[in-house]
């Protein structure tokens, strides 16, 4: 079974994660500033609990930059946000699950914590937070979507170089 | 001699077939003025853009392309993504070409393909359609310059007929550069289906594949659309930058929207506006048109006067009338082991068993593309929207994007009098132009292929042991806008002569794809640079 901990390191691409780290950098700062949001920078203790909440259900160490530009991004479209996920957290320590593959099979979401569980995957997964033409960009070659398949398939735009595709993916 | 004109020439869109004509012209010593309606753009605002998008633009994704669209949106030029074009037809016509220094082809796919001898004679073998007013070897030698021009890679050894014979159509020169390698994924899937007798085929294509006029090597990006990052695509802009070397002036910002004759039915002047709405007028010995099969049309038919009461080069009334597209569908399914599309560049593998033969009578030629495009983000979307999530969301992620394959069909179809670009009688541009109306619609032939084409897709699952997962039979739109600007030799029911010259006047040509009498099932463009070769060649022998 495949396991995000074992996932295979890039054949193709051996500079591929120093590069996202300094290019990730770079987006923070822009994205900071387009968004006119400093207070993403402030917002770490308020996110801390939205951090453990992502932790856990994306069975990842996340990265705390990041952690807080989606906590304000989805603050700001979501004024319960907080209670929300104070909500859910109480939900997950009383499941008493030891990851979240358990606690999803034992327990029955109501409405209002699956949509908080929802949000928080889907902002990660996919770096974007908001519908349609409220969508905003977070994290574009962070999204944890491309973890998956990193080493075999590319982030768009990111290529391999010439020549990188041809042999039997492992 | 240019004492009484503003240029020798006066090109209007700056797009590969504008840049074309005004470097060939402008090469040989000739005053030239290139006119754009859109801004200049440089590939790497249009990158950053892209990458900080919430939504990205996809072949695959066309749904959401509106939002998604990296390239400007301003109201003397509107994005062609959103409702720009009004539809009045029964099947939508939805389009998007670009309006930047360069054109379209900045985001094009960059397959370049040649027509082959029998696409020249649709009517005569087939009794469909029209004929070209000359064959295949006519054009022959102007396909290889515009293959050398825009810089093409593919294999010579190929039967691209689709029938796994000799090479084939016949070529004077080998391509400019050697093939891409290709995927895993295309040599497993080539091997299962050749088993049923379907024969491989590399698409011919823009991508470099040695360092050629400063472009680098492909680099399995992946964003073909909506931009190569590192230039490794062909796209017009390398052929605008060619013409303003040679000394064209290439003027930005500036829209067509009347041109000029006199009494004796020369043309004398166009007109353009500014973004702020100032009218300007320039004048010359000859002009070209190539912005594109529907801005094209709609220039012609904004230009009317007392004498020419619908529009200019309009007698025949043929003018916008036989809009074609390669009008497709797209089937989609899972195999049971893992193949990986979306390695390297974004298409590469196609099939052409139904390209050519006496079925075309009754069911339209078709191309079968294998999509290549990284699949992650509409995966992973629809996963979520499922609710899968935990380890499950990760290994679906990573065996769906392993064994999910789109294959895309194009098929021919026909000039159709019905099919037609008008001027909106109710939308204007920022500008107060009208907007450029839409009536698409498709016949028994196209039904006739889809129907042929679903069997060959229950044939691929079965070679593939995949399952078949989703059938759009939709009318997707193939983004190659041709006719509007008909080709033939009677000047009664066509537009303009076998020289691109509008039949009504004798200095007015029209370049790209807009003439094309006949569109087979293959992408057009290289087709249109053949053409526009051969028109500036022509424009050489008077100017
Ligand atoms: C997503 C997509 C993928 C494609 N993929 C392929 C492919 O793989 N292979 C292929 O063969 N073809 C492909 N095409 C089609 C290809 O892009 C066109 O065939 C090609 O761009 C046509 O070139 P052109 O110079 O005629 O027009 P354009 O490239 O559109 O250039 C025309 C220019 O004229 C300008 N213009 C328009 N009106 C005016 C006016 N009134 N005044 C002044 N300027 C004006 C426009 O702003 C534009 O810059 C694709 C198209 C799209 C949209
Ligand atoms: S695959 Fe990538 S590098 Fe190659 S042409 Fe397309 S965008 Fe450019």
């Amino acid at each position: 079974m495949y396991r995000p901990e074992n996932r295979p390191r890039s054949i193709n691409q051996p500079q591929f994660s120093r590069r996202a780290l300094v290019k990730g950098a770079a987006t923070a700062v822009a994205v900071a500033g387009f968004a006119g949001s400093l207070p993403a920078l402030a917002a770490d203790d308020a996110a801390g609990p939205f951090t453990r909440a992502s932790e856990f259900l994306t069975s990842r160490k996340l990265n705390p930059v990041l952690a807080g530009r989606y906590y304000v991004a989805l603050k700001k479209r979501d004024p319960q946000f907080d209670a929300e996920v104070s909500r859910l957290l109480g939900i997950i320590a009383q499941a008493k699950a030891s990851d979240v593959d358990a606690f999803l099979a034992s327990t029955q979401l109501d409405q209002q914590s699956s949509s908080t569980v929802t949000k928080i995957i889907s902002s990660w997964y996919l770096g974007t937070v908001g519908e349609g033409a409220d969508a905003e960009l977070v994290g574009y070659a962070e999204a944890l979507m491309y973890e998956p398949t990193r080493g075999i398939l590319v982030v768009p735009s990111y290529g391999g170089g010439p020549n990188s595709w041809g042999e039997k993916p492992v | 001699m240019n004492t009484t004109y503003d240029a020798d020439l006066i090109v209007i869109g700056s797009g590969v077939m504008g840049g074309l004509v005004a470097s060939a012209v402008a090469q040989a010593g000739k005053s030239v003025i290139v006119l754009e309606a859109g801004p200049r753009v440089t590939r790497r605002e249009i990158l950053e853009k892209y990458r900080s998008s919430p939504v990205k633009l996809a072949l695959t994704n066309m749904k959401l392309q509106g939002a998604g669209s990296p390239y400007p949106n301003l109201p003397y030029a509107p994005t062609t993504y959103g409702d720009y074009l009004e539809q009045t037809g029964p099947v939508r016509y939805n389009t998007n070409y670009l309006r930047v220094v360069g054109g379209t082809t900045w985001h094009f796919g960059s397959a370049l393909w040649r027509m082959i001898p029998n696409d020249f004679k649709l009517k005569t073998l087939y009794g469909r359609g029209r004929d070209w007013p000359f064959g295949y070897e006519e054009l022959e030698p102007y396909y290889t310059r515009a293959e050398y021009e825009l810089g093409v890679s593919g294999v010579d050894e190929e039967d691209q007929s689709g029938q796994g014979g000799a090479p084939f159509p016949p070529r004077s020169k080998p391509y400019p550069m050697k093939g891409l390698p290709w995927s895993y994924a295309f040599k497993r899937v080539a091997e299962r289906l050749s088993k049923g007798g379907y024969n491989p085929v590399s698409e011919s294509n823009g991508r470099a594949t040695q360092p050629w006029e400063g472009r680098p090597v492909c680099a399995g990006n992946n964003t073909c659309n909506p931009v190569c990052p590192i230039g490794a695509k062909y796209d017009g802009s390398r052929t605008i930058d060619k013409a303003e070397r040679a000394g064209a002036r290439v003027m930005e910002n500036a829209v067509a929207y009347k041109i000029e004759a006199d009494d004796t039915g020369k043309i004398v002047a166009v007109h353009f506006k500014r973004p702020d709405g100032s009218d300007h007028r320039l004048t010359a010995r000859y002009f070209v048109v190539a912005a594109y099969a529907i801005e094209t049309p709609k220039l012609f038919l904004l230009s009317t006067s007392d004498k020419y009461p619908n529009g200019i080069a309009n007698s025949s009334d043929m003018v916008g009338r036989n809009l074609m597209d390669h009008t497709g569908m797209s089937v989609t399914m899972m195999a049971k082991e893992d193949l990986w599309p979306g390695q390297g560049p974004t298409e590469l593998l196609v099939y052409l068993n139904g390209r050519d033969g006496p079925f075309r009578k009754d069911i339209p030629s078709s191309k079968i593309k294998l999509r290549n495009t990284v699949p992650t983000s509409q995966i992973t979307s629809a996963l979520i929207a499922q609710g899968v999530f935990g380890s499950k969301l990760d290994e679906e992620i990573r065996r769906r994007s392993a064994r999910e394959l789109n294959w895309a069909t194009d098929f021919e179809t026909l000039p159709l009098p019905e099919n037609r670009v008008s001027l909106s009688k109710t939308k204007v541009d920022g500008l107060g132009l009208p907007v450029p109306s839409i009536y698409y619609s498709v016949t028994d032939y196209w039904n006739a292929g889809r129907d042929s084409i679903l069997t060959d897709m229950k044939r691929f699952s079965e070679l593939l042991d995949a399952d078949i997962t989703n059938i759009d039979v939709n009318h997707q739109n193939r983004q190659h806008v041709m006719g509007g600007m008909i080709m033939g030799d009677n000047p009664k029911d066509s537009v303009v002569d076998a020289d691109c010259r509008t039949h009504d006047h004798r200095n007015l040509f029209v370049a790209g794809t807009p003439v094309m009498p006949s569109v087979s099932c293959m992408n057009p463009t290289l087709t249109g640079a053949a053409l526009s070769i051969r028109l500036a060649d022509k424009l050489l022998k008077e100017i």
